[in-house]
C-alpha cells in the first residue's frame, strides 16, 4: 500500500555537495551519479528535490505536478492587507504573476498558445533578418586585437538589442532594459540578502515600467503581433486565482513584461554559454566553420552541456503516486533540469562535447507542458550571433583574464567572458 | 481489439522503413517501437513542444485534430495540409496503411 513520501528521509542538496552555480554543479553532479542513491534530495526547507533524468521526466510531464503558482511564490504580496511599500519583492511578484511559467490548466493551455502565437518558429524566423541586423551591428563594432567582455559586449548587447527594437524601444530604453536585465541575475541567487531583493524591487519597476511603454507604442502603431496578444486576452475568460490557475495578464505590457524576463535575461546566457562551449571545443568550431549547416546541432549540444537554468520550481496540484509512495498536493518540487542534460544514463559521458550525440530526452527547457515556449527565440538568438561570427571573418580567442561563472545561483551563467577577437582580413 | 496495418516511415535523411505494427497508444508511441529516434518529442508527449511533427498520408480517413494541437500546428514553419503532431495522433482501427514522414526540424 502506497505511504507518504517521508521527503525529511532524504540528505540536504547541501549534505550531497551542491551549492550552486556551474562550478560547484559540475563538481555535484560527477559526485551524484557516481550511484543510484540517493533517489531524490532535499532543501533545508523540506522541498524534495528532482535531479535524476527518469524522475525529472516523469514528474515533469506529470498532469499532477503543475507550475509553482504567483501566491506560492510571493505568498506575503497576497495576504490580506498587504502594502506594496512593505512588502519585499512585491514589484517583482507583480511582474511575474504575468508569465505562464505561474500559470496552470485551464488558463495555461490559451495562455500558452497567445505566446506562441507570438514567438512561436514560425513567427521567430520572419524576426531572423531583424536579429541578423542587430547582431552585425553589434559584432561589427568589435575592431580587430580589441579584448572585450563577450557577455555584455555581444551576447546581452544583442539580446537586448533584438528584443528592444522589435519592441519599438529607444536606445536610451534599451540601455536601461538592459541595466535592469542583468539585475535580474540576483533572482537566482541560492540565497538572496534585503538589499538583493530591494535591488530586484527597483529593477522589476524599471523594466516593468519599459515593457508597458512598449506596448502602448506598438499598439498605437498598430503592431500586428501585439494587437493579436490584445485580442487574445480579452478571450481568457477565468477569474485570477494567485494560489493555482493564475492572474489573467490585465494588458499586453503585462504579458510582454512578464514573459519576457527569459526573453532579456537567460536568453543571453544561452548565447554566452554556447559560445563559451564552442570557444572551448575547437574542434567542434572548426567543424561548424567548415559545415554551417551543422551549426543547429552544436548549439544543441552546447546547451546540453552548459544549459542556462539549473534549477526551477515546480509545484504538486494533485496527489501524486510516484512508485510505492504518495507526494501530497501543496508540496514544492526543485526540478535540477540541468541534471538531467548531465545523467550518465541518458548521456554518457556526460561532460563531453559530441556533436551527432542522440537528442532524444535533452531537459534544457524542461518538459511537460510548462517547457520553455521562448526557445525558439533564444536559440535563434544564439545562432544568428555565431553566423554573424563566422560571416565576418572573425575568431574569438581566449584572453589572459578567465571566464568566471557565478558561485551560490541556481543558474548556469558567465559573469565575465574575456575574449580577444581577430578579424580575417586582418590576419596575414 | 488490435489491428495491425502497414507503417511506412520515411525519415529527415530520406531513408524510409516499412514495417506492419499493431496498433498503439498514439503515433508517437508507434514511431518510438520502431526505433524512429529522431522524434525527440520534448514535452514528453503533451502537446506542448511541436517537436513530434510528422505529415501524415493514409488510406483512409483519420480523427481531426483536436483545437489544441490546430492551434500548435498553426505556429510551424514548416506546416502543410497533411501535418499531424504524432503524439496526439490515435490511428483509426480501418487504417490498413499509414506512410509518416518526419518533417524538418523547426
Amino acid at each position: 500500500m502506497a505511504q507518504p513520501l517521508d521527503i525529511s528521509s532524504f540528505p540536504t542538496l547541501a549534505e550531497a555537495g551542491f551549492s550552486g552555480g556551474r562550478d560547484n554543479f559540475r563538481e555535484f553532479c560527477r559526485h551524484i551519479f557516481r550511484s543510484h542513491e540517493p533517489r531524490f534530495l532535499r532543501t533545508e526547507e523540506g522541498q524534495l528535490v528532482v535531479f535524476r533524468h527518469a524522475d525529472l521526466t516523469r514528474f515533469g510531464t506529470a498532469p499532477e505536478i503543475g507550475a509553482l503558482p504567483i501566491g506560492q511564490m510571493y505568498p506575503a504580496r497576497f495576504r490580506d492587507g498587504a502594502k506594496p511599500e512593505e512588502t519585499p519583492g512585491w514589484k517583482v511578484g507583480e511582474v511575474i504573476s504575468g508569465q505562464i511559467f505561474t500559470f496552470n490548466p485551464p488558463l495555461h493551455g490559451p495562455a500558452r498558445r497567445m505566446i506562441l502565437n507570438w514567438i512561436g518558429p514560425k513567427q521567430v524566423s520572419q524576426m531572423e533578418d531583424l536579429a541578423r541586423s542587430v547582431a552585425r551591428e553589434v559584432i561589427g563594432r568589435i575592431r580587430d586585437g580589441e579584448t572585450i567582455d563577450l557577455v555584455e559586449a555581444v551576447s546581452e548587447a544583442v539580446v537586448v538589442g533584438f528584443w528592444s527594437r522589435l519592441l519599438y524601444l529607444t536606445d536610451q530604453e534599451s540601455g536601461a532594459i538592459g541595466q535592469a536585465a542583468r539585475e535580474m541575475t540576483r533572482l537566482f541567487y541560492v540565497k538572496r540578502s534585503q538589499d538583493d531583493q530591494r535591488e530586484l524591487d527597483r529593477a522589476f519597476e524599471d523594466y516593468a515600467r519599459l515593457l508597458h511603454l512598449a506596448a502602448e507604442r506598438g499598439l498605437a502603431k498598430g503592431d500586428p503581433a501585439l494587437l493579436e496578444i490584445e485580442a487574445k486576452l480579452r478571450e481568457l475568460d477565468f477569474s485570477d486565482d494567485p494560489f493555482e490557475t493564475g492572474i489573467v495578464p490585465k494588458s499586453v505590457g503585462s504579458v510582454l513584461a512578464g514573459n519576457l524576463v527569459d526573453g532579456f535575461h537567460t536568453a543571453a546566457l544561452a548565447a554566452a554559454n554556447t559560445i563559451h562551449t564552442l570557444l572551448h571545443h575547437p574542434e567542434a568550431l572548426d567543424t561548424v566553420r567548415q559545415s554551417p549547416d551543422l551549426l543547429p546541432k552544436a548549439i544543441t549540444e552546447a546547451l546540453r552541456l552548459e544549459p542556462p537554468v539549473l534549477a526551477l520550481s515546480r509545484y504538486v496540484l494533485r496527489e501524486f503516486h510516484v512508485d510505492d509512495w504518495i507526494l501530497p498536493a501543496g508540496n514544492k518540487v526543485m526540478m535540477i533540469w540541468a541534471a538531467g542534460n548531465h545523467d550518465p544514463c541518458v548521456f554518457p559521458d556526460p561532460e563531453r562535447f559530441v556533436l551527432n550525440r542522440p537528442q532524444v530526452g535533452l531537459t534544457t527547457f524542461g518538459t511537460g507542458i510548462h517547457i520553455c515556449p521562448g526557445r525558439h527565440a533564444g536559440v535563434m538568438l544564439t545562432r544568428i550571433m555565431l553566423e554573424e561570427f563566422l560571416s565576418q571573418g572573425v575568431t574569438i580567442e581566449p584572453a589572459e583574464e578567465k571566464p568566471e561563472w557565478i558561485p551560490d545561483h541556481f543558474m548556469n551563467q558567465l559573469r565575465v567572458f574575456p575574449a580577444t577577437i581577430r578579424r580575417a582580413e586582418s590576419q596575414g | 481489439m488490435t489491428t495491425a496495418f502497414q507503417l511506412h516511415v520515411v525519415r529527415r535523411d530520406g531513408t524510409t522503413r516499412e514495417t506492419e505494427v499493431e496498433n498503439a497508444a498514439s503515433l508517437l508511441a508507434l514511431l518510438r517501437r520502431v526505433g524512429v529516434d529522431e522524434i525527440v518529442a520534448m514535452c514528453g508527449g503533451n502537446c506542448a513542444c511541436a517537436t513530434c511533427h510528422v505529415y501524415v498520408e493514409a488510406d483512409g480517413p483519420l480523427s481531426e485534430p483536436e483545437v489544441e494541437e490546430r492551434e500548435m500546428l498553426e505556429t510551424l514553419l514548416h506546416q502543410t495540409p497533411a501535418s499531424r503532431l504524432a503524439c496526439q495522433l490515435m490511428v483509426d482501427p480501418g487504417i490498413t496503411r499509414l506512410k509518416v514522414t518526419v518533417a524538418p526540424e523547426e
